[in-house]
């Protein structure tokens, strides 16, 4: 089996509220394989975004990573200095966010900032990074193209500014991929067609991508394998067929007994859906117990150990642990 | 047959903007029945929340009629409308924003009922407030102390207290997890079962609206372009706008083979209003007649659909 691009292991992070200390990442540990495209599920507070950016080291103050690390090219991110790290983001690990007019510059033009990244990352000169990036911004599916180069960001579409982002990501020639919810806030036409942009593009430059994602229906059709997380731990990980065939952790299973289908006129049950709740960050076991229909007394006491059900496919729940071989 | 509850007819919403003017709504019209769910979809710019905020007169209308159990809206003096805002009530999207963050869950609730001179007791609100699945001991908190879910419940018992006939809900589910809305969409479910409520649910999401609605309404560019029974809009829709629509929404399966249909480059602007089909410079199948006047063909069953396409050649996905 080939080496992972990226290798997160037993990674915590914590931050600092008032004077207290959270983990917001305990114990995660996934990798992603050479030109694949790996899925990070959860719902808002599951640590997806703050999985991606302690990767990208682009954290809050207030963050630290206290433990584990996150191997990528020989590499531990988590112990390289910043101007280290200032060589791997957007050379070899780029990231698209959520809101992509708010990562553009603002004063700068669309066409510019591509431009700047074909100098910066590809050594072209003015003329020709310019050139290059009318090409670009072409390729990335915007219509008259030489005209949307000189617009700045505010001009922009959402959907317009996130091409532009592609663009701007394809000018570094990243290895690895990372987008965060990219698509959220865009109308559903647009959605899917910045869906069919992003795995064209992963598709043609080869390069990985880790797509953090809420929407199960967005894994199902980007996605080759994914993580599943709640509260900041990985639950659930699995090749993507298999977890929808058979999800095995009781979140994953209610993740998916929540769906509700556009393709289908079903009863509602909500018995199989996730139950009203706030999440427990301080249970000293599985922090899904307080909303686990089916907690033992060890869920609250313990951590549970990985259980593999396949060669990739691993469960963290103590329902599951017990008939491990 | 029973009386339609609300009847739009014709609808026009213009608003001028220097020298131009914004077509946000051209000409939608539909019937809402007592205790019927009926859903507005459509992408941001489509007309919906205006065609909502007209028929609550948040908005005077440019053009047309909105007649509530027989009486036209838009033609009583602003001192009556307050009164008969007991029988339609809104729920908004955010939560954080329509609920007054100084105001306890019990004055959020009161209020209402005190304006309509409907106010007896607290016993109404602990009634209230678990009609909605949360507890009497909800009513002492202020909104920061509540969850999202929890909000947006709130914003639910509040446009209940005064037992409307009909209910507007803007988006109630977008700012949720999407794991909470199957709870939403039962909750409602059960509160119209209940009080015999009409809804208009005004949302972007299909999914949600496939789960609660009745009769579904497509709108894009101001104008309803298909419309009919849930069933057989989500089964077998027919304009090309709502076939794009429904193929753009990933499906959580991945033995699932789709094909999909891309819409070219995005909504165009409302400040023209475009003779022809509004969809006619993003629709991939376009043909000449689509730049004409599009009459609206009727399926059957209050299935009508605003498509040339689909009507006059009907194979025209499969010769694409």
């Amino acid at each position: 089996m080939a080496e992972p691009l990226l290798r997160i292991r037993s990674l915590r992070l914590d931050i600092e509220d008032h004077d207290r200390s959270r983990a917001v990442l305990l114990d995660v540990n996934f990798d992603v394989m050479p030109n694949e495209v790996m899925g990070l599920v959860g719902e808002s507070g599951s640590g997806k975004t703050m999985t991606a950016l302690t990767v990208m080291r682009l954290l809050p103050p207030a963050a630290r990573a206290s433990a584990g690390q996150i191997d990528f090219g020989g590499q531990n991110l988590l112990s390289l200095p910043e101007s280290g790290m200032r060589q791997v983001r957007g050379s070899k690990i780029a990231m698209i966010f959520q809101n992509p007019r708010a990562a553009l510059n603002p004063l700068m033009r669309a066409g510019d900032q591509v431009a700047r990244a074909l100098m910066l990352h590809q050594g072209l000169t003015r003329p020709e990074a310019r050139r290059a990036s009318i090409d670009l911004l072409r390729h990335v599916g915007i219509s008259d193209a030489e005209a949307r180069a000189r617009a700045y960001p505010h001009q922009l579409s959402g959907g317009m500014a996130q091409r532009v982002l592609i663009a701007i990501m394809l000018a570094c020639r990243p290895a690895l991929l990372i987008a965060d919810e990219p698509t959220t806030g865009l109308d559903v036409t647009i959605q899917a067609q910045i869906f069919e942009l992003i795995k064209k593009v992963q598709a043609e430059t080869g390069a990985s991508l880790l797509l953090i994602t809420h929407d199960l229906g967005v894994v199902s059709e980007v996605c080759q394998r994914v993580a599943v997380m709640y509260a900041g731990q990985i639950m659930e990980q699995a090749g993507v067929r298999d977890l929808f065939q058979r999800p095995s952790h009781p979140y994953t299973e209610r993740l998916l007994g929540s769906i509700l289908r556009v393709d289908q006129a079903a009863e509602l049950d909500t018995t199989r859906a996730i139950a009203f709740a706030s999440i427990d960050y301080d249970s000293a076991g599985c922090r899904f117990a307080n909303r686990c229909p089916d907690v033992l007394d060890v869920c609250w006491a313990e951590r549970p150990a990985a259980c593999w059900l396949g060669d990739d496919h691993v469960v963290f729940c103590h329902l599951r642990s017990e008939g491990q071989p | 047959m029973t009386e339609p509850l609300l009847q739009v007819q014709d609808l026009h919403k213009h608003y001028r903007e220097g020298r131009t003017t914004i077509h946000a709504v051209n000409g939608v019209s539909f019937d809402v029945y007592p205790g019927e769910a009926v859903g507005l979809v459509g992408e941001s710019g489509c007309g919906k929340t205006t065609t909502a905020r007209c028929i609550l007169r948040l908005e005077e209308v440019t053009r047309g009629r909105i007649l509530f159990q027989g009486t036209d809206l838009t033609a009583l003096p602003r001192s009556r409308i307050r009164a008969r805002r007991k029988d339609f009530q809104m729920v908004f999207q955010d939560p954080n924003e329509s609920l007054n963050p100084r105001f306890s869950v019990r004055r959020t609730l009161r209020e209402p009922l005190q304006l309509h001179g409907l106010y007896s007791s607290d016993a109404q609100l602990d009634e209230a407030i678990l009609r909605v699945n949360l507890e009497p001991e909800h009513l002492g908190r202020l909104p920061h102390q509540l969850s999202g879910g929890q909000k947006q419940r709130v914003g639910v018992a509040r446009a209940i207290m005064t037992t409307p006939r009909l209910v507007i809900l803007d988006e109630p589910t977008s700012s949720l997890d999407m794991s909470l809305r199957i709870h939403v969409i039962v909750l409602l479910k059960r509160l119209q079962r209940e009080f015999n409520l009409s809804y208009i649910y005004i949302s972007h999401d299909l999914s949600t609206i496939r789960h609660l609605c009745d009769r579904v309404m497509v709108m894009y560019l101001g104008r309803i372009v298909e419309e009919g029974r849930t069933a057989a809009v989500f089964d077998d829709p027919t304009h090309v706008y709502t076939k794009a629509l429904l193929s753009a929404i990933p499906i959580p399966d991945p033995t699932l083979k789709r094909s999909r249909i891309l819409l070219k480059g995005e909504t165009p602007t409302a400040r023209v209003l475009m003779a022809g089909c509004s969809l006619q410079d993003r629709c991939g199948f376009v043909l000449d007649e689509c730049r004409q006047p599009v009459p609206e063909y009727d399926l059957g069953d209050g299935h009508r659909v605003a498509c040339r396409l689909a009507r006059e050649h009907p194979g025209f996905q499969t010769a694409a």
